[in-house]
Order: structure tokens, then sequence, then C-alpha cells
């Protein structure tokens, strides 16, 4: 007979996520159908288009301009990659299957490209079927027995972590991909022991001066926040559970030397099971609930209180500061309401113009740990949107001065229109000022990183480093900025005779 | 294919009504284990209750088999394979599972165990074959 621990271990067996959804499999992709039918056009819907093989190979890129000859690595960058297989289309840009790209540049300045598609379970699973399962973050459709929890459904397609002598591929609801750095082969699932295995670990970890690393995740049907603790030199992480409903969609957060700020904005999971609903379907906007920013005790984070602030909309965060009197202060980007996220990415995949685009501001947060009070400011600086935060690595979790980022200075360019960006900024996090570099007209940019100059210790002294995207002459370029009295000047750039699709976010890491 | 032994006292009382149930557990990756197998005869106890019978084997990579004797009724079992040999089943820090299990009919597990009804099949004079597969 078994033990009453044994019997529990059978009886609990389902903690896990199987969808079951009719099939439609027979039919026309409407979604492919629409996008095809646009594409010709609308030339800006090659951004989305994706790529068809799995390894670009390595190319050489045209080089301009005046390449410092000491800034020598590679960018690693992520985003979704491949769109179709085989006449079925995702419904949604975040379920693209994980593209890393590298743009290799070595001490002569000669600058390289190669981009892989990361071998997820599911990549390699509709590789053998050659079809298209069409269930993700945003997709929906397929009924399939092969999901046995989140990581059957990982792309790994949003960020990337450099980690000791690998790569990790991050998604937001399940595990990270184990990369090679120099073929981009994927060596598998990463798992630390079997507390943490198959748990979330999302894609904006913040990583401490020390090398610690922190990072969360959620399980939206558990109403469960866990919390990762990865200390240098340690394999197995610490691992916390806090419990929250109901579960929203936090995509970024902050750390301190103290504490972890988790904004868990108003978009509420609550899942309709009468009727087939993608996971992002599975929310609910309250406008008039509020943004709790969950305040953690980053040595005991079940030691946690929450903020309310008025419903707004964030992605991203700056870097997070406390201090002497218990003061954070951070910056992020917000919007009134999450339908870039709930509408747009999903419009284009169709090929259709978004009906209507979210603007973003930038703000600063200010969070009184001892009052257990908040405030968030608006930097009221003209531009109609700013996205993709970068700092001065150096600086996480201490106080930092400049921020780099994406803007749109239009609400009335072609760019903007389609929920896009237009240029590169620096900001003054003190004063609000801001001074930026616009790129032309159908070039946009993807996210730009600050990178120190070497033997440097000035957050002012580096290069903004940054990819964007002609879809017009069909081109992808490495820029590089030279920071001059603030502001960024284009100083060199490499080119690749090939677009590639539009992508999320990546690091640079610097040549040993 | 084995015969799980079984009690006396209960091939005693059930031989009237006894029929043979044939678990054959498919998608078995690693031999050189044990997997635990529940046999549960009413909704309520599923899943936290006392199963009707509890039983383990040893796994057959690829497909295992097992058959007991049990009076005719509606069942449903669930199962685990011990990969590790620690005696339990193995969790994350969420109570997913980290070790193959399985249950009858494949039911599927969405947002928590699979529901009873989608479990259950019915035992009755004939001998029955209950086939399911592992996952991981």
């Amino acid at each position: 007979m078994l033990n009453r621990r044994e019997l529990l271990a059978l009886g609990s067996i389902g903690s896990v996520c199987n969808l079951s959804i009719p099939t439609r499999a027979n039919m026309t992709d409407p979604t492919f159908e629409s996008f095809h039918k646009n594409l010709s056009s609308r030339p800006w819907l090659r951004l989305y288009e994706g790529i068809s093989e799995e390894d670009t190979g390595v190319r050489q890129c045209a080089l301009e301009g005046d390449w410092p000859t000491d800034l020598v690595g590679a960018l690693f960058r992520n985003g979704p990659g491949r769109m179709e297989r085989a006449g079925r289309r995702y419904q949604h840009w975040f379920d693209g299957d994980g593209l890393i790209q590298k743009w290799s540049i070595d001490a002569r300045s000669n600058v390289t490209h190669h981009a892989r598609l990361v071998q997820t379970t599911k990549y390699l699973r509709d590789e053998s079927k050659g079809k298209l399962s069409l269930i993700g973050f945003g997709t929906t459709g397929d009924h399939t027995t092969d999901i046995t929890g989140p990581d059957s459904l990982n792309v790994g397609n949003i960020n990337l972590l450099p980690r000791e002598d690998e790569l990790w591929a991050l998604w937001e609801g399940g595990s990270a991909w184990r990369i090679e750095p120099e073929s981009l082969k994927t060596k598998g699932i990463v798992n630390l022991s079997t507390e943490s295995s198959g748990l979330p670990f999302s894609a904006h970890p913040r990583v401490e001066p020390n090398g610690t690393v922190w990072n969360f995740g959620y399980v939206s049907h558990l109403g469960a926040l866990v919390i990762w603790q990865l200390d240098p030199g340690v394999r197995e992480p610490k691992i916390s559970i806090v419990r929250r409903s109901p579960m929203t969609i936090p995509h970024d957060f902050v750390v301190t030397d103290k504490h972890l700020v988790i904004p868990l904005p108003p978009l509420h999971y609550e899942p309709n099971r009468a009727i087939e609903q993608s996971f992002i379907d599975m929310h609910v906007w309250h406008a008039d609930r509020s943004l709790d920013l969950l305040v953690l005790d980053k040595n005991d984070p079940e030691r946690n209180f929450v903020v309310e602030l008025p419903a707004q909309w964030l992605f991203h965060y700056s870097n997070a500061w406390e201090d002497q009197n218990g003061v954070i202060r951070f910056e992020g980007f917000r919007y009134d309401d999450p339908s870039l996220m709930t509408t747009a990415f999903s419009t284009v995949m169709r090929g259709e113009l978004p009906q209507s685009v979210s603007f973003s501001k930038l703000v600063q947060f200010r969070v009184d740990t001892k009052k257990h009070t908040a405030t968030v400011e608006v930097f009221e600086n003209g531009l109609a949107a700013c996205e993709f935060p970068s700092i001065d690595q150096r600086r996480s979790t201490s106080r930092h001065e400049w921020l780099t980022m994406l803007v749109n200075d239009s609400r009335s360019n072609s760019a903007i229109q389609l929920g896009l960006l237009n240029g590169v900024a620096r900001v003054n996090t003190t004063t609000g000022e801001v001074s930026r570099f616009t790129y032309p007209e159908q070039e946009i940019p993807e996210e730009h990183v600050f990178v120190p100059k070497p033997n440097s210790t000035n957050e002012t002294e580096g290069w903004i480093l940054g990819t964007s995207l002609d879809y017009n002459r069909e081109e992808t370029h490495l820029n590089v900025f030279e920071i001059r009295d603030t502001t960024p000047e284009p100083i060199a750039r490499a080119t690749l005779p090939r677009l590639m699709p539009l992508g999320l976010h990546g690091q640079f890491v610097t040549a040993t | 294919m084995k015969t799980i032994a079984y009690s006396l006292a209960l091939l005693v009382a059930s031989s009237s009504f006894a029929a043979e149930l044939i678990i054959k557990i498919k998608n078995v990756k690693h031999d050189a284990s044990t997997i635990y197998i529940a046999i549960f005869a009413n909704e309520e106890n599923w899943p936290d209750g006392e199963p009707f019978r509890a039983l383990s084997t040893s796994a057959e990579t690829d497909v295992t088999t097992v058959s007991v004797e049990i009076p005719e009724g509606t069942y449903a079992i669930s199962v685990y394979q011990d990969i590790n040999g620690n005696g339990e089943m193995d969790y994350n820090a969420l109570r997913m599972p980290k070790e193959p299990w399985g249950v009858s009919n494949d039911a599927p597990a969405r947002f928590g165990p699979p529901k009873w009804n989608r479990m259950t099949f019915e035992l009755g004079d004939e001998p029955f074959t209950a086939e399911f597969s592992l996952k991981d």
C-alpha cells in the first residue's frame, strides 16, 4: 500500500496547463489569408512577416562610418521570428517562435550577423508535424493533447540573459532555454533544481553589480508569483512563492538594495471557460481599479505590502534605487490601457492597420517604503511615445542619472500609426531633459542599449548600440552612437542586406 | 506482462464478481524505476483520498503492462513513475509534477487535476484494457 504522501502525490497530478480546444485544422487560416492579401500594398507589414529558415548562417556586413576600435563583443537580440508554417499563421505578434540574432564585432571592426530559431519543444513538435499549432499567448484554434504544461507553449522569444558560458533565451510564462553563444544552438531547457523545475522565469531579470540575479514569474490559474534569487556561484536558486489573486500580466519589475517592486496593472485574469480563448483573451482590463505596486522585502519576499495608484498600463521600467529615507525611485512608460498588446499586435498579424494606438509617457515612480505611499509623475517632454529603457548596467539597483530609450517624436508620422517608434533618445532623469536622434522615415529602430566604454566609470562615457529595420530597402542595420554633450550622434553602422523580423530585447556581451 | 499479487482475503471476497483489469502504460521512457499505480473506485476519493487499490510495478521501457482482478464497477487510474527512486512523486514549488505521470483515458488536466468523469471506465465481466500514456 502506498503511504499518505504517495497517495497525495498521485492525486495532485494535474497542476498543469492543458488546453482543450476544438479543432479547425482543415479550414483555411483567415489570419494567414488576410496578412498575405495586404502584404503587397502595405510594405511595413514585412516587419511582421517572419522568416522561414531555421538558421540564416553567418553573413558579413557592409560597414560605414568610423567604427570604434575598442567596441568589441556581440549584440545578442531575441524576438518573434517565425510566424507561419504551411499556410497557417500566429494570431499575435508575441507568439512568433523565438529568433536569436547575433551581431558580432571583432577587434578589427569586422561585423557579422547570424540568426537562428530557438529549438523549443513547440518548435520541434511543429517541425516534425510540418504544421503550425495554433495555440499560444494570443493564438487559439487547435486542440492538441501534447500540452503538458506552460513549457509546451514556450517559444523563448522575448529576451536573453548572458549566464556564465551560455545565453538563456527568455519567455514570460515558462522556463528559460539554454543557448550556445557561438553557434546559437539550443541546448535544452534550464533546470536548476527540482523545486524550481518548470517554474516561470520571466523575461526581464535584474542583475545586481555583484552578479546576483533576481527574477519573478507568474502562474495565473494558481494565483501565484514565483520569486527567483540566483546567487553567484550557487547552482540552486532560492525560490519564494507569493500568492496574488486575481493575477495580472506583470511584464517587468525593479530591484533596489533592499526591495523588489512588482507593478501589477489591473488587467485581471478572468477566464471564461465556456468559450475558446487565447491566454491574453482570458484577461479583462479594469480601468476603475488600481495599479498595485507590490513591494517585497528582498530577504523575505513573504514580507510585502501593496501601494495603490490609478489604473495604468506599463510594460517596462528603468532601474530602481532607494535613498536613505526608504524612498524608491524608478521610471516607466505609462499607457492609458493595454490595447497595444491586447488589440494592435493581433491586428497587424492580420495585415490590418491598428484602429487606435495608445501613446506612452515617461513617468517616474516614487514609493515610500516607510509610509507605504506612492506617487507617479509624468515627464512632459513633448514626445508622442517612449519605450525600451536601457541604463548603464553598472548602476543597477543604485542611482542612475541617464536613461536611453526609443521614442516617437510625433503623433502624426506613419510609424506611430502602426504602434512603432522612430528615434533614440537620452534622458536626464533628474531634469527630464531629452536629446534625441530621429531615424529616416521607413527605418524603424529596435531596442538600443547603452554600452560603457572600456575603463570608464561615468555613465555618459559609452556608446549606444541598436538595430534598425529599413522595410523599403529590405535592409537591417546595426547602428553605433557616441554620446556627445548628452546627444546621441551616429558614428558608424553595419548593413545586412536583408530585412529581419521586428524583434524585442537583447544584451551586449563585451568580448573578454 | 506481470500479474500483481493481492491478498487472499480480497480474492475470496470478490471472486464471484472479479474481472481482469489490464493496465497498459505507454510512453515509458525510462526503465530501472518503479511505476506507482492508484485505482480509484469513487469520485469522493479522487484525487486526495484513499484509492480503492494501490500497487506498483517495475517500469519497462516503451510499454509497461500489469493486470489485476478487481470487482466489476466504475474505475479511474492515476500513475506516476518514480524516476529518482525516492519513493514519492517530485514536484516543483507550485506542486506541478516533475516526474512522468498519467491518468486513464489520457484525461486532460486543465488548470487542475483531470476531471473524474473524463478518467472513468467500466469494468464488466470481461477482461478490460485501460491504455494511456505517461506525460513528462
